[in-house]
């Protein structure tokens, strides 16, 4: 997951991340977007390809890759897991609001 | 974000939550800006915190610990600064993990709060998260994100068990 996160947080693999996300794409278009040379964009898709959050497919000629769904549902998970956190400290901040007043009206 | 609830926006990494409560906004600014009262709501459940410094103006420090109660894991250290300060109605900060020695572990966690006064009391609305993608990868390169992930996973836990 760490390992995963700290692949794609590589600016120009995260621009490839992105863009993926729109759907599975040549390398000659990821080249074309990117505006960077094609031997970086192939290292950064080897790269993303060996930690699992690109598959590549050959359609006739070309290299077709395409994002493979697990690690954006992991990182999907963990912003959940961050948001559950967030909804905990909300609602425990209302019952201490709640409590606090019970307090003061208790002493008036 | 015009209703309570959640909204997760992903490809921001950013997390939307606002809640309305019966108290004042006095009440519920004082909840968030004097250490006795955060250390009792602050969490999560089976955790005591602990604020160690709460300097609430721009550029001032707001340091915590979080230990859990039962000794399970070490504690968590959390050392913010604040960057806006609107009494009643903002409350902006930069929270990191942090060393024992408080040496921040290296990513940004942006937080606003927002108040609002409604006719029932106020409204608290949160915006949390790495704030943009350069954030998240800075977070992610400065090698932090094992450490709060470690620490999310600790906390998810503890609140899986309540």
């Amino acid at each position: 997951m760490q390992e995963r996160l700290s692949v794609i947080a590589e600016p120009s693999r995260f621009r490839i991340v992105e863009l993926l996300k729109e759907g599975p794409r040549p390398v000659g278009s990821i080249v074309d977007a990117l505006g960077i040379g094609q031997p970086q964009v192939s290292r950064h898709l080897r790269i993303l390809a060996e930690a699992g959050v690109v598959e590549a497919t050959r359609h006739a000629q070309q290299r077709i890759y395409r994002l493979e769904p697990e690690p954006l549902q992991q990182i999907g998970e963990w912003i959940q897991g961050y948001a559950d956190l967030w909804a905990g400290r909300m609602d425990r901040l209302g019952a201490f609001l709640e409590n606090d007043d019970r307090r003061e009206r208790d002493h008036a | 974000m015009p209703d309570d609830g959640i909204t997760i926006d992903p490809a921001a990494r950013v997390i939307y939550i606002a809640r309305s409560y019966a108290a004042a906004v006095d009440r519920a600014w004082r909840a968030w800006t004097e250490p006795d009262q955060l250390a009792q709501w602050w969490g999560p459940e089976g955790w005591t915190t602990t604020v160690h410094e709460m300097d609430v103006r721009p550029g001032g420090k707001w340091r915590q610990t979080m230990t859990p109660d039962d000794g399970s894991t070490e504690p968590v250290r959390t050392v913010a600064t604040y960057r806006g300060v609107a009494r009643h109605a903002l409350l902006s900060f930069i929270d990191t993990f942090a060393g024992e020695d408080w040496s921040p572990e290296g990513s940004d966690f942006l937080t606003d709060v927002t108040f609002q006064p409604t006719a029932a009391g106020t409204r608290v609305s949160i915006a949390a998260g790495f704030g943009d993608d350069e954030s998240l990868r800075r977070a992610v390169e400065l090698g932090m994100a094992e450490g709060y992930l470690e620490a999310l996973a600790k906390l998810g836990r503890v609140l899986d068990h309540h």
